[in-house]
């Protein structure tokens, strides 16, 4: 294959990278301090555009439309980390047995990793609420057995290769186990693979997550998130359009500067890598 | 390339282009209403739905009596009836042509199974209390049925004007769920799941040849479906936010009616707290009604000091009871050693709980009491806090007209028990006089309002918002219905 | 061959064995029982055993789970509780939306992307593949509900051209209907179109440098032909995988997108269901929807074989 030339790969990354750092620094200012309390209401002020004071407006109640979008982010960045937290620690565990012992492991590794691919994401959060009811609980079983999957043949084909490198062999040889090659070796080698999936997870994470308090499934009223923003807009829309906006807004931007941090760090760390699928909503 | 960009352009424009001839040209003989709630079936004797009587009650189904769009007791299959001077013996006149849409005629033997299935000992109906005054039922000629009561009962004509008390054939009762066949002007004609049920005139009464309700949830979009034509009415729009728009707009008939809803937090009393007379002061006294109504139901809305309607004769106005006040709440919380609560306040899917339930937070959180929020389906409130009475705190309207004796009830959800009320109560069953029947009902408010059982909230709007030229719709609900029999295009 | 095929076919048996008894363990075995599930932990008992007896919960798991996967076979699912009607009529009822939505939502997505794809491809570096690069990031990063959501603020509430929502029926003639699915689709197809457009522009400019497009270019063969008949073809081979993908990413996705218009689509049927814990629906739904991803997963291989038959060699 030729690798198609990349424009800018640093830039994508700067990009990426200031953009998630911006969300992550907001959802982090927001533990101690909001232009308003988030949960403060003020009737007289409800349904306001942007203005000096309410930068991006305020709600059906009165309440300042950026704080709460700061503490939703909260919810957003625990969602995606938890989640891509599961499926990398156990996925990566799965897929580096597989790689290691073959056979029998391989087999089953590989049929679970079928199992769990079958199910959408929406699917398996719509079950997980069947049964728990509505909760934060939901996106991240939901998503973070998805991830295991993810990261079971990522990290399994990743590590293959590894394994069919000379001095993984010449490891064996001097005597070292399986497990040991894998933490000294392996690993190390399928990080940056990991990493970059990771951060291509994180996004379609935020995204699942958004859908599903969209619906209701997530985090229950009045905590806000960002999907459920846009679900009480919904309503509101011929009288208060801003409120439509910039819940969304928000979700886009995150993902578009998570999607652009994991090209931008595969193209710095691994330029063979292939596009990874990247949404599942 | 420039051909294939072509037919792009081409595809995404005819859907557009359908678009526009989509304004249907109306006919005059069908009117298409937008109901909110599906129902689970279409029976309304085997269900307390409310979502059933507003499809089917006096369009498909009638009852000895019916409750017109004033709230007074109207003759329906019973032409005329004779109340003996003891108050304890009822005679009803059935009307002549009444058949049901099978063709079956309908006769005093059908009034009788239908009251017999509805106390049976596995009876679903949800309104069983209503019947419990009655004794004995006699079919005296296949035209005349005689009721006997157990004692005088006050409300009775009215009572058997509910959805529960309709009429069905013995042959069909099992099979209404699903193929609802009553005696009313309309038939079922079919029902598609999440969409719509269609009705057909079948007799001369109907003054509309086809009726059909549709199923919107979506508040957003019954306003769309109204402005494109694609629903000729909205009796209940559930978008107060979006009423407005429709007063101002001259295509459209927009009338704010009364409803019986009174809309209450509901307290489970046997609950540690809230077992505490001066916990429940203290909720209401933290709760601002005005601001309540303004921010969870855009103004429309009537604040209410204890459980009856402030539009009728019998209503005091009790409102200034507990005046907003946080510090007399804290305190009162302080007095109860009640500080640091934290309460579970479940809210059934309408917007006048999902809402109301984020700003009665708001408003508990000023005195200092944590409430968390727990959206529930109705089928799990009815069970879980209706039927199950697990919960702390509930928002909820009570819909049913003069249904201030529910507090009366035992083993009802507030698990409110008071002697002293159902004294009153047993006092009203046993009254006539109107004035005096009155006074009693001035008396329960008061003594509501004093122990504060629940809190009460407001009074429900019925906003009406319907094509100019449709006629007959009723603008107040005084039972949960949406009655078309009267309606027609000008 | 035959014996990849049948390979094939065992591992899709097996899939669909394991994810029934998955989503069955979920709904049925793990909650202890399922009927306080569906009417909460208060209920009464004889409201608990009525149900029990309803729906069969007081039959052994096993039995029910095997009585249950036997009607798939026969093309009897269970009886949804809510509506107290066969599952089977609900869910061909619900298809007359969710089909025609998915499937022009694909339409949409592949008459968009697949020349938005190739046209990057070919003026690789400029502006006009910066364009379609810049179109690809942004759709991939706006949610699909959200696209609904502004389409509504600006096509129904804004332009009133098209219905914010609800649909009318078949029954009243083609107009109204496709109408209603306008927005739908589009929210739907729009960030499929771009990746399936970024994904298009990475195939084609792989078998752009493949040795025989440079042999038929040196043959002297029209760029059109070549396009068409080497370039294309060989680039449908990633574009099949992420495609059948796509068709079952749009199935899922029509869950919400069919909520966010009051759609009365599969997705709106198992999202009520949930929501009124109606788990014969949410059992039967499901698992339709994960045989339907199985199955064409398995297509695509099939697909993939016949486009290109070497991978079974390798397979």
């Amino acid at each position: 294959m030729i690798a198609p030339r990349r424009r800018r790969p640093v830039g994508r990354l700067a990009v990426g990278a200031a953009i998630a750092a911006v969300i992550v620094l907001l959802a982090m200012v927001s533990l101690v301090w909001t232009p308003f309390p988030a949960d403060r209401m003020a009737i007289s002020v409800r349904l306001q555009g942007p203005s000096a004071l309410h930068w991006l407006g305020t709600d059906q109640f009165g309440r300042d439309v950026l704080s709460r979008l700061m503490v939703g982010a909260r919810n957003s960045i625990a969602v995606g980390l938890l989640a891509v937290g599961i499926g990398l620690a156990v996925g990566t565990a799965l897929g580096t047995w597989a790689a290691a012992r073959r056979g029998w492991v391989d087999g089953i590794v590989a049929r679970l990793a079928d199992v769990i691919f079958a199910f959408p994401l929406v699917v398996s959060a719509l079950l997980a609420s069947a049964i728990l009811g509505p909760g934060v609980v939901n996106p991240v079983l939901a998503i973070g057995i998805f991830n295991v999957s993810v990261f079971t043949r990522v990290s399994r084909a990743a590590a293959m290769q590894v394994w069919g490198l000379e001095y993984t062999r010449a490891a064996l040889a001097i005597g070292k186990g399986p497990l040991r090659v894998t933490l000294d070796h392996v690993l190390p080698n399928i990080a940056p693979v990991l990493i970059v999936q990771a951060t291509a997870s994180f996004a379609i994470a935020v995204l699942v997550e958004a859908a599903l308090s969209y619906l209701g499934l997530s985090v229950r009223p009045p905590a806000p998130s960002w999907g459920r923003m846009l679900f009480d807009a919904q309503t509101l829309m011929a009288l208060a359009p801003t409120l439509a906006i910039f819940p969304g807004l928000a979700i886009a931007l995150a993902v578009f500067g998570l999607n652009l941090l994991g090209d931008g760090m595969r193209d710095a760390l691994d330029p063979r890598l292939a596009d990874t699928a990247r949404r599942e909503v | 390339m420039r051909t294939l960009a072509r037919r792009i352009a081409a595809l995404l424009l005819v859907p557009a282009l359908l678009a526009g001839g989509a304004a249907l040209a109306q006919d005059k003989k069908t009117l298409t209403l937008a109901v909110t709630l599906e129902p689970p079936h279409l029976d309304p004797t085997a269900g307390a739905a409310a979502a059933i009587d507003e499809i089917v009650y006096a369009n498909v189904f009638e009852g000895l009596t019916r409750i017109d769009e004033t709230g007074t007791v109207k003759p329906q299959l019973a032409t005329k009836w004779e109340v003996s001077d003891d108050g304890k013996t009822y005679t009803f006149y059935l009307r002549p042509a009444a058949k049901f849409h099978d063709g079956k005629a309908l006769d005093a033997a059908a009034v009788v199974f239908s009251m017999e299935r509805a106390v049976a000992a596995d009876s679903a109906n949800a309104q069983k209390g209503l019947f419990e005054p009655i004794e004995k039922i006699e079919a005296k000629d296949s035209k005349t049925v005689v009721f006997h009561l157990k004692r005088p009962e006050g409300g009775f004509l009215f009572n058997l004007g509910w959805g529960d008390m309709v009429v069905v054939h013995p042959d069909t009762a099992a099979t209404n769920k699903q193929k609802p066949v009553g005696t009313g002007p309309f038939k079922f004609v079919s029902w598609t799941t999440g969409d719509r049920v269609v009705l057909e005139k079948a007799d001369a009464r109907a003054q509309l040849d086809r009726v059909v309700f549709r199923f919107i949830s979506d508040p957003q979009a019954m306003v769309s479906e109204l402005q494109s034509g694609g629903v000729d009415a909205a009796p209940n729009l559930n978008a107060p936010e979006a009423f407005a728009q429709f007063r101002k707009d001259a295509r459209f008939e927009a009338i704010v009616g009364t409803t019986e809803g009174e809309t209450l937090l509901s307290i489970n009393n046997a609950r540690k707290p809230f077992d505490n007379v001066l916990v429940r002061h203290a909720l209401a006294h933290a709760i601002d009604r005005k601001a309540l109504v303004e921010a969870a139901m855009f103004s429309f809305g009537t604040p209410i000091g204890s459980h009856f309607a402030p539009h009728h004769p019998a209503y005091v106005d009790l409102t200034g009871t507990y005046p907003h006040d946080t510090a007399k709440a804290k305190a009162l919380l302080k007095q109860a050693g009640a500080e640091n609560l934290e309460v579970t306040i479940k809210l059934p899917p309408p917007a006048y709980a999902r809402r109301g339930g984020e700003v009665i937070a708001a408003q508990l959180a000023e005195v200092g009491i944590k409430a968390n929020l727990v959206p529930v389906e109705w089928a799990q409130w009815l069970d879980q806090v209706f039927k199950g009475g697990d919960f702390d705190l509930t928002i909820v309207s009570h819909t049913e007209p003069l249904d201030i004796g529910i507090y009366g009830r035992d083993k009802y959800y507030f698990a409110y028990n008071s002697d002293a009320f159902r004294a009153l109560m047993t006092e009203l069953a046993g009254t006539a006089d109107q004035a005096r029947r009155y006074d009693i009902f001035r008396k329960a408010q008061r003594l509501l309002a004093e122990d504060s059982p629940a809190i009460f909230l407001f009074e429900l709007a019925k906003l009406g918002v319907w094509k100019k030229g449709v006629a007959g719709l009723w603008a107040n609900s005084p039972v949960q219905a949406n009655d078309v029999t009267a309606a027609y295009w000008k | 061959m035959l014996a990849w095929l049948v390979r094939r076919l065992l591992a899709l048996a097996a899939t669909l064995l394991v994810a029934s008894a998955v989503i069955f363990i979920v709904l049925e075995v793990l909650p202890g029982d399922p009927a306080i599930v569906m009417l909460g932990i208060e209920a009464r008992e004889d409201t608990l055993a009525a149900l029990r007896a309803e729906l069969g919960f007081d039959r052994p798991p096993l039995e029910r789970y095997l009585g249950w996967v036997a009607g798939f076979f026969v093309g009897e699912l269970g009886q949804s509780h809510t509506y107290a009607v066969p599952v089977v009529g609900l869910v061909t009822e619900r298809l007359r939306v969710t089909v025609p939505l998915a499937f022009s939502a694909f339409a949409l997505a592949t008459l968009v992307a697949i020349p938005l794809g190739t046209f990057a491809a070919m003026r690789r570096g400029r502006a006009g593949d910066w364009g379609v690069m810049a179109f690809s990031q942004l759709g991939m990063a706006v949610p699909n509900f959200w696209i609904g959501i502004l389409g509504i603020l600006v096509f129904a509430v804004g332009l009133g051209w098209l219905p914010a929502g609800g649909f009318p029926g078949w029954s009243q003639g083609a107009g109204p209907a496709v109408a209603a699915l306008v927005l739908p689709a589009l929210a739907l197809a729009l960030p499929e179109a771009a990746i399936l457009s970024r994904v298009t522009r990475s195939a084609v400019l792989e078998s752009l440098g493949a040795d025989f497009v440079r042999t038929a270019r040196a043959k002297g063969r029209g760029e059109g032909g070549v396009l068409t008949r080497h370039v294309l073809r060989n680039a449908l081979i990633p574009m099949t995988t992420l495609m059948g993908l796509q068709f079952t990413i749009l199935l899922a996705g029509s869950i919400v997108v069919e909520n966010v218009f009051s759609l009365p689509g599969l997705g709106r049927l198992v999202f009520q269901a949930v929501i009124q814990r109606d788990l014969i629906v949410v059992r039967d739904v499901t698992m339709l929807i994960v045989a339907f991803v199985v199955v064409v997963n398995f297509a695509v291989d099939m697909l993939y074989v016949l486009i290109d038959p070497r991978p079974q060699a390798a397979a």
